[in-house]
């Protein structure tokens, strides 16, 4: 629409054609727009898109006056190269940088296109001015409005205003996108970068181009200042965008690249005023719109003003957690230090070490790890250090027995020393390494207060060195029982497990002093992997959670392949996505596409916190903030608090796949990390999850062992209600949500047929209303004189044979009974089941009820736990009783 | 004048109705997009991105002149650069949207491979 009216174009197409092509051109790309609300359409969409802009472009170029269109052909030509080249090259995680690097192309041309109609302008009035035309007439090109009388200028100030602000946008969409790109590629630090000053130059810069500006605007002549005054502004605007995303820092990216996104289409629609293009005007603002309602996502899910984020300076100071509660804090130094640091500490230790002793144990014979010992002493060795094994007489189960393990492996004997030589080596000794030994090693023994079987017996004083890498199976006491206060001491590094794994992992921690990561990824291995292991195979229910930190190694592919190897031994396996996970919106979603996973396994904020409470297992994997319990803390006062997370810490239990413990972003320490329930599985998140899945696919030892208990419950529970004459049944809400009532009485019903005497004991509490329970047995069409109350069920229990709980918990916790205990259950009337002969309790999990306190009667040996969906667990008792459907 | 816009009845209009096309169609983007769900936002900001490249329609009129002054130079520029945006735009959105899998069928059809 670049004045139809015209009659000098090349191809002069009737101008209802040219208006309707460019109507036709709005409503596919409008179309497209709409095909995004569905997965399925969302690619046509996509498509009908590229030919409305096709369209678009096919008749701007009938609007030509001439026809040259070399500059064009040779700009298209390398655009496109350029343009296709990165879109089909770029990793799906380098899709941030990507997207950005094109956004700031768009906003560029939309400058450019702005100042250069500048530049066309003035070139005509000066030509007019040339021609001594001092009189107003409207241009032949474009619609120039003249002002007032005597001025002579080169717009109108509608477009002058258009044009700066086509100039402003453009350019601050341009710089600031390239600094995005430099960002998200790391070639400058993803951290906020804080100039000084960088307010007052702002500042300053914005006063400058409102002055120019408004210069520009009102004294539009002579036109060669004003075409200077523009440049100024598109420089200035340059440095502003420049130092708008500068402080920005990497998590919050999303946002920015949200926001630069509604910037081009502001920009576009700019020039669009500009040129008096509706198309442009049309086109650039639904742009516009579309990213700032995603910048108002982003920051609703960051749970920062927009304001917040580009002022920036959050993630520079780390922000300890103080509050909470002091258990919490307790395990975080004990569970949290050790584990983490274990054997890069260890390696760490070595390496400093000069002199190292050995002091070798039957549990070195065990895990037959002499060998793996021997390498690492020579290596040690090799590296100029003095190492000396420290032989106890009755180290071992004979005498001399570690010294013919050592001389097996080939241990030079005058490095053997026995106990009196050790004695005096330690006080000079830098590290000791118990490998196996524990009571040989025990201070216990010299000490006269305590009255020990060990007291009086010689030791190996390692206690004396300066510091202890024990290096046994557990923190057990050995032999005699008497605990080792060595492993409590500050000095001590406690790495448990398998002797010859963790051997070989300080070694290969030594041997490759740059790879930190392998070695925390080893050490996960060793300790961690199998729990991790071992939960996975019990879990029903997996969510897992991905992070940057999985864009960042690259884990998404072996991620997939842990879950799609999951989903065949038959569990649930699903994916909670946050709003702001990654570096712009929907980045998690876009490599789960990636690696194929179907989108429907893809859960939104509230559809996750929905499914974590009935969630067995939680993965993390490079996720720290958008799961930070702390955000939910009303008590905390922390950048993350108020915003939305995933609540992850409901479920059963959480296995943390990062690189370090280290807060996120927000510099908001995760107390999640400290919870009991958590493993962290620190290091590389690829070769954790390889190491996971290696794991899982050899089920043969661990999957035998953990998996027989849990199927063991059904039967057993089976058992006991076969023998059993007198069964109470006690349902709680549980069964309500379960909507296992139906199922419930199928088994009592059948129970009945086999002549058994059934009841059902009813708190008067249970569930969500009064006499919730007795209309849900209603419905299932129980006969009302089976349900006893509080008073009569307990005159019941003591001569009942198996008590069922189905769902309760609260409402028969012993606790509430227990006169030395002062809980929010104490003085309760509570349903006595515990009186009964049996009890089979067929709950979700074994947390806590709503009181929060914790029930003693889980922990009861006549009490089986068949935990999980209460439908799911009765409808197998049932089964296994022999019933059919 | 400060605004001139009301001088000329013909030049007045235009703006007045441009404003007016900006601000619904800045309505109809707020509804439209309200609608994705995230699972498809960066796909969306992707191919709204290549969309903003409409501003290549400016360029190309700028650059029509093969002239070597200031307008000519900066077209050419210009339409490089919005071409970048609308090639690789669109064919990033498309490599992204390919991989969103219908669970019913391709999923099946995977699984036959």
């Amino acid at each position: 629409m670049i004045d139809p009216s015209t009659a000098s174009k090349i191809i002069d197409l009737p101008k209802w054609l040219i208006y309707g092509g460019n109507a036709l051109a709005v409503v596919l790309f409008i179309i497209g727009l709409v095909m995004q609300n569905r997965v399925p359409t969302a690619r046509n969409g996509n498509r009908l898109s590229a030919i409305a802009m096709f369209i678009a472009v096919l008749l701007a170029l009938t609007e030509f006056k001439v026809f040259e269109p070399w500059l064009i052909i040779a700009g298209v030509l390398i655009g496109s190269v350029i343009g296709l080249f990165g879109a089909f090259k770029v990793k799906m995680t380098a899709m941030p940088q990507m997207v950005a690097l094109f956004n700031g192309a768009g906003g560029g041309a939309s400058m450019l296109v702005a100042l250069s109609n500048l530049h066309e302008k003035s070139a005509e009035k000066l030509g007019e001015l040339a021609n001594a035309n001092t009189e107003a007439t409207l241009s032949t090109l474009t619609d120039i409005v003249m002002v007032g009388k005597d001025e002579i200028s080169i717009m109108g100030v509608d477009v002058a205003i258009t044009t700066i602000l086509s100039v402003l946008i453009g350019a601050v969409t341009l710089s600031g996108s390239v600094v995005a790109f430099m960002k998200l590629q790391g070639w400058i630090s993803g951290r906020p970068i804080m100039l000084k000053g960088r307010h007052a130059i702002n500042l300053l810069s914005a006063l400058i181009i409102v002055v120019l500006g408004g210069l520009a605007c009102f004294y539009l002549e002579p036109p060669i200042p004003v075409i200077i005054a523009f440049w100024i502004v598109g420089a200035l605007s340059l440095l502003l965008g420049v130092l708008m995303v500068l402080p920005i820092g990497g998590a919050d990216m999303p946002v920015v690249i949200s926001l630069l996104n509604a910037f081009s289409g502001l920009a576009a629609a700019m020039t669009g005023f500009v040129l008096e293009n509706h198309l442009l005007i049309v086109v650039g603002s639904l742009v516009g719109a579309s990213g700032t309602v995603l910048t108002r996502i982003m920051s609703k899910a960051m749970n920062r003003s927009l304001m917040n984020i580009i002022l920036g300076g959050v993630g520079g100071t780390v922000i300890k957690v103080t509050s909470g509660t002091p258990k919490a804090a307790l395990p975080k130094t004990e569970a949290q230090e050790k584990p983490k640091t274990g054997i890069p500490a260890a390696v760490e230790a070595l390496k400093k070490a000069e002199r190292v002793v050995v002091v070798p144990g039957y549990g070195m014979a065990l895990a037959q790890a002499q060998f793996e010992v021997v390498k690492l002493t020579n290596f040690l060795e090799e590296q100029g250090k003095n190492v000396v094994f420290a032989v106890h007489p009755v180290a071992g189960r004979m005498p001399g027995h570690m010294n013919v393990l050592l001389a097996e492996a080939e241990v030079d004997y005058e490095k053997l020393l026995e106990l009196e030589e050790s004695n005096e080596e330690f006080p000079k000794t830098d590290v000791v390494m118990i490998i196996g030994a524990c009571d040989v090693v025990n201070p216990a023994a010299n000490d006269p207060s305590m009255d020990t079987p060990l007291s009086g017996m010689p030791i190996l004083e390692a206690s004396k060195a300066k510091s202890i890498i024990v290096c046994n199976l557990d923190a057990k006491p050995g032999y005699s029982g008497v605990e080792n206060p060595l492993y409590d001491d500050p000095k001590t590094m406690m790495l448990l497990g398998d002797a010859l794994a963790t051997i070989t992992g300080i070694r290969s921690g030594l041997e490759e002093p740059e790879e930190g990561a392998a070695a925390d990824a080893s050490e996960a291995e060793e300790g961690g992997v199998p729990a991790a292991v071992a939960a996975l195979q019990k879990a029903e229910r997996v969510v897992v959670v991905p992070g940057y930190g999985m864009a960042l190694a690259q884990a998404q592919f072996e991620v997939v392949k842990l879950t799609n190897f999951l989903e065949e031994q038959g569990k649930n396996v699903v994916f909670a996505v946050h709003p702001v996970a990654g570096r712009m919106p929907g980045h998690m979603n876009v490599l789960l596409a990636e690696a194929e996973v179907d989108y429907e396994k893809l859960l939104e904020l509230e559809e996750s916190n929905e499914e974590f409470p009935k969630t067995d297992v939680v993965m993390i994997i490079g996720a720290c903030d958008v799961v930070n319990p702390a955000a939910n803390d009303p008590s905390m006062d922390t950048p993350l608090s108020g915003m939305p997370i995933l609540e992850a810490s409901k479920a059963k239990s959480v296995i943390v796949c990062n690189l370090d413990a280290r807060p996120g972003y927000s510099g908001v320490e995760n107390p999640l990390y400290d919870d009991p329930k958590t493993l962290m599985l620190l290091g590389d998140a690829l070769g954790t999850i390889k190491a996971i899945r290696s794991g899982l696919d050899k089920p043969q030892e661990a999957a035998a062992a953990t998996q027989a208990p849990s199927e063991g419950g059904i039967p057993s529970a089976a058992e006991a209600l076969k023998k059993a004459e007198r069964i109470v049944v006690v349902p709680g809400y549980g069964m309500a949500l379960a909507q296992a009532q139906f199922e419930v009485i199928r088994l009592t019903n059948f129970l009945e047929s086999q002549g058994k005497n059934v009841l059902f004991a009813v708190h008067p509490v249970a569930g969500r209303m009064p006499g919730h329970m007795n209309v849900l047995l209603a419905e299932a069409e129980v006969d009302y004189e089976k349900l006893l109350e509080l008073e009569e069920s307990n005159a019941e229990f003591p001569r009942t044979d198996v008590v069922m709980i189905i769902g309760a918990c609260d409402v028969v916790n012993p606790a509430a009974n227990d006169p030395t205990m002062d809980t929010p259950l104490s003085g309760m009337p509570i349903l006595e089941a515990s009186q009964a002969k049996a009890v089979i309790v067929c709950n979700l999990d074994d947390r806590p009820g709503y009181s929060g306190v914790e029930n003693p009667l889980y922990d009861d040996p006549k009490t089986t736990m068949l935990l999980g969906d209460a439908l799911k667990t009765v409808k197998d008792i049932r089964k296994a009783l022999g019933s059919s459907d | 004048m400060l605004f001139p816009l009301f001088e000329g009845p013909a030049a007045a209009w235009n703006f007045w109705i441009m404003l007016l096309i900006f601000i619904v169609a800045l309505v109809i983007g707020v509804f439209l997009i309200g609608r994705v769900p995230p699972l498809l936002h960066t796909p969306l900001m992707s191919m709204t991105n290549a969309i903003s490249g409409i501003t290549i329609v400016g360029s190309l009129v700028a650059a029509q002149y093969c002239t070597p002054d200031a307008k000519s130079i900066l077209g050419f520029l210009a339409v490089i650069m919005a071409t970048i945006n609308v090639m690789g735009g669109y064919a990033v959105t498309d490599r992204m949207m390919k991989m969103f899998k219908t669970p019913g069928k391709a999923g099946k059809e995977e699984e036959h491979d």
